[in-house]
């Protein structure tokens, strides 16, 4: 759930999730690519829009302050570049690339928060739970064990405070631990009791991997070979420095960008498609 | 088919002289559901953990414990883990995972499930124990009744033969406790598991219960159906073990036969009652000064969230005992917390004359040292010196359950105080220990204090207090003197009161009746 809606995307396997934003973040922190960047803070944004609606703008407020800052530092910093457009009285040169790259690094960070907090959305702690049951039983045990114990320390923690005042941090710290290791004692006897390591350990899956999964980890595998291609072979490749460029030709520039926009948005695709089918068939009840 | 077969069992802990448990011998039928009682400290969780070979405690076992005919130590570890199933008494340290429905899943997981059948099991257990609304949640969301019955659920997944339940409902608010007793009767009568059920508390369960078995500092006083075992206990002499319905029948020159449910009770009081002269041992209200004067406070947790408290009014005169009942998530904690002032409330005003001392709800959060001898004051000790005697070194978590509250009250009163704030007093108190916190309360009050009490404990509040209120709506309704409190309420009465209430709706505590 997200402001109340509930996420289609979640329909799909974690795995196939974790795939697709991993393809996404790592496409455009690798590329380094500006048009990419603009083109995942678009869809991010719209996605965030949809469900959230203006309350985003309070974040992105937050960022775009962060994201400034970026723009402003780097030409400080960074005296690189072929454009100089003055010198600072230091005798260092203000060069317009680095002017340009700081805009983008300040692009990249809206961008990929923006995409994490939808990924943040819909991974919540049992989601990561399944995606790691597949790989490691134990290991998914652990992550589940964790959480429980974070989650359980600072509700301890908030009852401490009520009951003692004012004291130092340390104080809180040790009356944690004690409690920590006194509850550790009857989780690891629980554990006995419930035939932990009396055989291997099975992972109980509640949801399986489907043919729309399949089909959504293989077209972000094709993406991403694709992407790899096109810039292994020079068909998309931007530099800032000496001088800003984008090396395309127009065929494949177009390409690129249709073909990331298309990927970009199936998110948004899945969700209003979903929400279109259900009021179609709320219309018919 | 006789299933658990105890014999001559003695079990004692290292370096020590006294066995913990000693000489115990009896046996358990598929489908048997057998009471284990007993005050706290008398052996009940060792000789449940004995049967239970993955977590006995160290220590030296004599005797034997046949399982199914064969010694328990014979089978292998994945057999006893799946056959015989241990509930722990507090809910909350039996949780091992985030998620209802991991932790529904361990032990399948833990015993090699397959996919298919832990799905079949899954979708049964949630079926049957109607946990629906509860699977898709945080385990830290669900509240101790919730968890209860999450952590039993989590154990029948496994399809045991026999369940061991270590006091299950003592940490449980009486509704809580309802429900989850009706689902021990349902799975031991539909499922025909044998259920060694451990608890002090067992009037519900004696007319289906198929044995019961008395602990007394590791001797087994008692080994017989419910009906004879009291009798035996009466006959023997262990006048403080027996309970309301041998009180009735003993008080009342043992007419008829013995009652051992409630409608049974009702009948037999209502052929034998007769009203005597009682004197209540607490003095009638003396008007005193007001101490906790509250008016009109408004509290809410967020500000989108809504009011837990609400145009709540109280006022308390020095030297009373007051206590607040109510539900869960009825406000009660957050009142205490309110006149801790570690709350604030929005609107309103809390005035408070002298220092407050709160024993909160989790009992261990209050237990700053590692010695109790460190952790009491001198008026404390001298008030409770039998209790200072016994553990003055032991380490505070080392205590059971009641003797955490015992100390937990302990150590609230060793912090300057006039106003005492209890939250729970007498969560996985067994009546004996019941009987000493009552007797410290009247004894602070005399020394002029003024309590607070939030319980769910009907009972209880019934025996200490001066006034009863109903936390309902983020209020205090009806505060009044426990005999107006209970004279119109319909649920919220003591055990007897509800048995008496054609009878006599005057009573509301047993010593109304006859010569405890």
């Amino acid at each position: 759930m997200w402001n109340g809606k509930s996420i289609k995307m979640c329909e799909f396997h974690p795995l196939t999730f974790f795939v697709y934003f991993m393809v996404m973040i790592g496409s455009i922190i690798f590329l380094g690519n500006p048009y990419l960047y603009v083109i995942v803070l678009m869809t991010s944004l719209l996605l965030s829009i949809y469900f959230e609606g203006a309350t985003i703008f309070k974040l992105l407020f937050k960022l775009l302050i962060i994201s400034i800052l970026f723009a402003v530092i780097n030409p400080l910093f960074s005296h690189e570049g072929m454009t100089i457009i003055t010198y600072f009285p230091n005798g260092n040169a203000l060069t317009l690339e680095s002017i340009n790259f700081g805009i983008s690094m300040g692009v990249l960070f809206i961008s990929i928060m923006l995409l994490f907090n939808v990924f943040n959305k819909t991974m919540w702690p049992d989601r990561w739970v399944e995606l790691f049951g597949n790989i490691s039983p134990t290991f998914a045990l652990m992550i589940s064990m964790i959480f429980r114990f974070i989650n359980r320390f600072i509700m301890v923690y908030k009852d401490l405070k009520l009951v003692h005042k004012d004291k130092s941090p340390f104080f809180y710290f040790s009356m944690l631990v004690t409690y920590a290791l006194e509850s550790s004692i009857d989780t690891a006897d629980s554990m006995a009791a419930r035939g932990y390591k009396t055989a291997k350990r099975t992972h109980y899956k509640r949801k399986k991997i489907k043919s729309g999964d399949i089909a959504l980890i293989l077209i972000s595998l094709l993406f991403l070979g694709f992407l790899i291609y096109m810039n292994k072979t020079n068909r998309f490749v931007f530099y800032y420095y000496p001088n800003t460029a984008l090396y395309s030709d127009k065929m494949s520039f177009v390409a690129v960008i249709a073909i990331y926009v298309a990927f970009s948005i199936i998110p948004l695709i899945i969700e209003i498609t979903e929400d279109i089918k259900w009021k179609l068939l709320t219309s018919k009840i | 088919m006789e299933i658990i077969n105890i014999q001559n069992l003695t079990f004692s802990y290292p370096n020590t002289n006294t066995p913990a448990v000693s000489s115990i011998t009896f046996t358990a039928n598929e489908g048997d559901l057998v009471i284990l009682s007993g005050y706290s400290g008398s052996g009940k969780t060792t000789l449940l953990k004995c049967m239970k070979p993955e977590i006995t405690p160290n220590g030296k076992i004599d005797g034997e414990i046949l399982y199914k005919g064969n010694n328990i130590t014979d089978y292998t570890p994945k057999e006893i883990a799946s056959d015989v199933g241990y509930l722990f008494q507090n809910p909350y340290s039996g949780v091992v995972t985030d998620r209802v429905i991991s932790e529904l899943a361990f032990s399948m997981e833990s015993l090699s499930y397959k996919q298919e059948l832990m799905n079949r099991r899954i979708a049964e257990i949630v079926a049957v124990m109607g946990l629906n609304d509860m699977i898709d949640k945080s385990t830290n969301e669900l509240s101790g009744g919730e968890l209860q019955l999450v952590n039993l659920a989590s154990i029948l997944v496994t399809e045991p033969k026999v369940l061991l339940l270590d006091e299950p409902t003592a940490m449980l608010d009486p509704i809580a406790e309802e429900k989850f007793m009706s689902t021990i009767k349902k799975i031991n009568k539909e499922l025909n598991i044998t259920i060694i059920y451990s608890t002090h508390n067992y009037n519900n369960l004696l007319d289906i219960a198929d044995r019961l078995l008395v602990l007394d500092s590791g001797h087994m006083i008692a080994n017989d159906t419910p009906k004879e075992a009291l009798i035996n206990l009466l006959d023997n002499g262990h006048k403080d073990l027996l309970n309301v319905y041998l009180r009735a029948w003993n008080n009342y020159g043992k007419n008829g036969s013995l009652p051992i449910n409630m409608s049974e009770l009702k009948d037999y009081l209502r052929n034998n009652y007769k009203k005597i002269d009682y004197k209540p041992d607490k003095e009638d209200i003396i008007e005193t000064e007001t101490v906790v004067n509250i008016k009109d406070i408004y509290f809410r947790y967020n500000r989108n969230s809504k009011d837990v408290i609400k145009s709540l009014t109280l006022s308390v005169n020095k030297g009373n005992v007051i206590s607040i009942l109510g539900g869960n998530g009825s406000g009660k904690s957050t009142l205490l917390s309110m006149l801790y002032s570690s709350r604030k409330p929005y609107k309103g005003k809390i005035k408070l004359i002298g220092d407050t001392s709160i024993m909160p709800q989790s009992v261990e959060l209050i237990f700053t040292k590692d010695k109790v001898k460190d952790m009491l004051n001198d008026d404390a000790i001298s008030l409770a010196s039998d209790f200072y005697d016994k553990y003055k070194n032991s380490h505070p978590y080392d205590l059971s359950g009641g003797e955490k509250g015992l100390l937990g009250f302990l150590t609230a009163i060793s912090k300057p105080h006039d106003i005492l704030l209890l939250d729970e007093p007498t969560k996985g108190m067994d009546n004996q220990q019941k009987l000493i916190l009552k007797d410290y309360i009247l004894k602070i009050k005399e020394q002029g204090k003024t309590v607070i009490t939030v319980t769910h404990d009907i009972e209880f509040a019934a025996h200490v207090s001066d006034k009863i209120g109903m936390m309902f709506d983020g209020n205090i309704v009806g505060e009044a003197s426990p005999l107006d409190f209970f004279k119109d309420n319909i649920y919220y009465k003591p055990f007897i009161s509800r048995v008496m209430k054609d009878i006599d709706d005057t009573v509301y505590l047993e010593e109304q009746l006859y010569e405890l």
